[in-house]
């Protein structure tokens, strides 16, 4: 459950309120005070950790760490935005019912003729089960499609992490707050079908139910994400860095490097210098040039020199995320 | 969709202006001084009157009491005597037959479970309660709010119905309740243990 911190409205001084409370007592003042919550759909915000900066270097150690420090500082950094993505939090009981049908079936011993002993399975009727549903409803949902985000842990974030009320001017002039594409109808929809799933009536040939939320507790959480935007060369690489803990949650930066003419033509020279002079001096340059070719590529494949000796850029997976 | 407003209200008595205290679930504030009941009411701390019925009991607690009307594939069920043979009851209404259907939800901490068994034993001993003449006695915490009685109201009746509701699921699909004239009422309990009696009733829980 969210932890949500207002001001007092006596003392001025910070007041907690749990996600579902209806009231809280102020520790300063001590106050009591209720949450006018049938007035509208309470924006909470969780606010920002990480600056520009932060972001920036939470990216560049990841670069460093998977890819070296050379492939790091190959890119460039060209920009960034903070965006606040709006989810639906529902908080409440479930309550309703559901009725199963279920077929139902018992094995009957028989014995034929010769007096072997046989089982059969007999359909008997039909099991009618009518049950009561009345669960704890703790759900939250994206407020539109934000795969382009990647998989950012707002949900879990919201119940751990301390939420404040959106200041609408000062999010808006710190980044991008976006709007919910997904509309409440469609979120109470989802967290009843997740209820109504663990409900268990797996194996019935059918089913009819009702279940709606009580003492609902309905907000749309904002979440702060960075935006970043790195280029090599003539391609972008967008990256996504979660702005309250400074996990990369998305990026993908290929690994790509271009090779130099000179190195492949100086060592096929050198081989060929080497078995035109004498035998010797043949097998030594051809070791030596072995050796260039596993401290350059790391291996001694067929694919790999072939790519080294004709110039061709090394990609691979490189650095991924989401 | 509405603006973003969150609103904190202090709890203050409307009547003197005394400060109230409440638990965090609870949706109507009792003053601790004048006894005055007090809700929150599109932002606003409002009245809310409670009645508090006479009967045994020391403890008194917090219902909310509706007259329901019942829409199922038989028709529109509206009083006890067509109520009663839906739930199988063979206990004849009598002059109370003619009765709208009355419905006590119980609005105070209880499991859902406790709640519908409980106010499932009420709907069909259809107790009739007269008014106390106290005024403003303190009762239990209300942690019900009235907008979510009807979500309840449906399986409290649904409960009482045991037969069609297992056997027919038109029954079901077709069958929706209607709550009117909602209002808080108490009801004297005695407490034993973790129990609740009522003794004019029969009813523990």
């Amino acid at each position: 459950m969210a932890t949500i911190v207002f001001k007092c409205p006596l003392c001025g001084a910070p007041f907690e309120f749990t996600e579902g409370d209806h009231v809280s007592l102020c520790q300063f003042c001590g106050a009591t005070s209720a949450i006018a919550g049938d007035t509208g759909i309470p924006r909470l915000l969780i606010p920002e950790r990480i600056d520009l900066n932060d972001a920036r270097a939470a990216l560049r150690k990841l670069l460093a760490n998977e890819g070296g420090s050379e492939f790091a500082a190959s890119f460039n950094f060209k920009g960034g935005t903070l965006y606040f993505l709006p989810y639906w939090r529902i908080h409440g009981k479930a309550i309703g019912w559901q009725w199963s049908e279920r077929e139902t079936y018992s094995e009957e011993v028989d014995y034929d003729e010769k007096g072997a002993r046989c089982t059969r399975q007999v359909k008997g009727p039909n099991e009618r089960i009518f049950s009561l549903i009345a669960k704890p409803l703790d759900f939250a949902s994206p407020a539109g499609d934000f795969t382009v985000f990647g998989r950012v842990r707002a949900g879990l974030a919201g119940s751990v992490l301390k939420c404040e009320v959106m200041d609408y001017p000062s999010a808006a002039a710190r980044g991008v707050v976006v709007d919910p594409l997904k509309g409440v109808a469609q979120a109470r929809q989802e967290a009843l079908a997740m209820s109504l799933e663990s409900a268990g009536a797996e194996g019935s040939i059918r089913r009819e139910s009702r279940v709606k939320i009580s003492s609902e507790w309905l907000s749309l959480l904002y979440y702060p994400v960075w935006s970043l935007q790195f280029a090599r060369g003539d391609s972008m690489y967008p990256v996504v860095v979660d702005a309250v803990n400074g996990e990369v949650v998305k990026c993908h930066f290929p690994l790509e490097k271009e090779r130099k003419c000179f190195l492949p033509l100086a060592l096929i020279s050198l081989i060929l210098l080497g078995w035109t002079t004498m035998p010797v001096a043949g097998v030594a340059f051809t070791l030596l040039a072995a050796f260039i070719f596993k401290w350059q590529t790391g291996s001694l494949e067929i694919s790999d020199i072939v790519k080294l000796l004709t110039g061709i850029p090394e990609r691979g997976a490189g650095v991924k995320r989401g | 969709m509405a603006d973003a407003f969150v609103k904190i209200v202090p709890l203050i008595c409307g009547r003197c202006s005394q400060r109230m205290t409440a638990q965090r679930e609870q949706v109507v504030y009792q003053c601790g001084t004048c006894g005055s009941s007090w809700e929150l009411r599109a932002g606003l701390i409002s009245a809310r009157p409670v009645i508090h019925l006479s009967g045994k009991g020391a403890l008194l607690l917090p219902f909310w009491n509706a007259r329901f009307q019942m829409t199922c594939e038989v028709g529109n069920v509206v009083d006890l005597s067509g109520f009663l043979p839906l739930c199988g009851s063979v206990k004849q209404p009598g002059d109370k037959g003619t009765q709208p259907l009355m419905l006590n939800i119980p609005a105070f901490a209880l499991p859902p479970h406790q709640a519908v068994k409980l106010a499932r034993n009420m709907l069909v001993r259809f107790p009739v309660f007269g008014q106390s003449r106290a005024v403003d006695k303190p009762f239990e915490a209300v942690t019900l709010a009235e907008s979510d009685i009807h979500t309840l109201a449906e399986l409290i009746v649904l409960s009482a119905i045991v037969e069609k509701r297992r056997s027919n699921p038109n029954f079901l699909t077709s069958f929706s309740v209607q709550l009117y004239d909602s209002q808080l009422v108490t009801i004297p309990f005695d407490r034993d243990g973790n129990r609740y009696n009522q003794v004019d009733l029969n009813l523990e829980v």
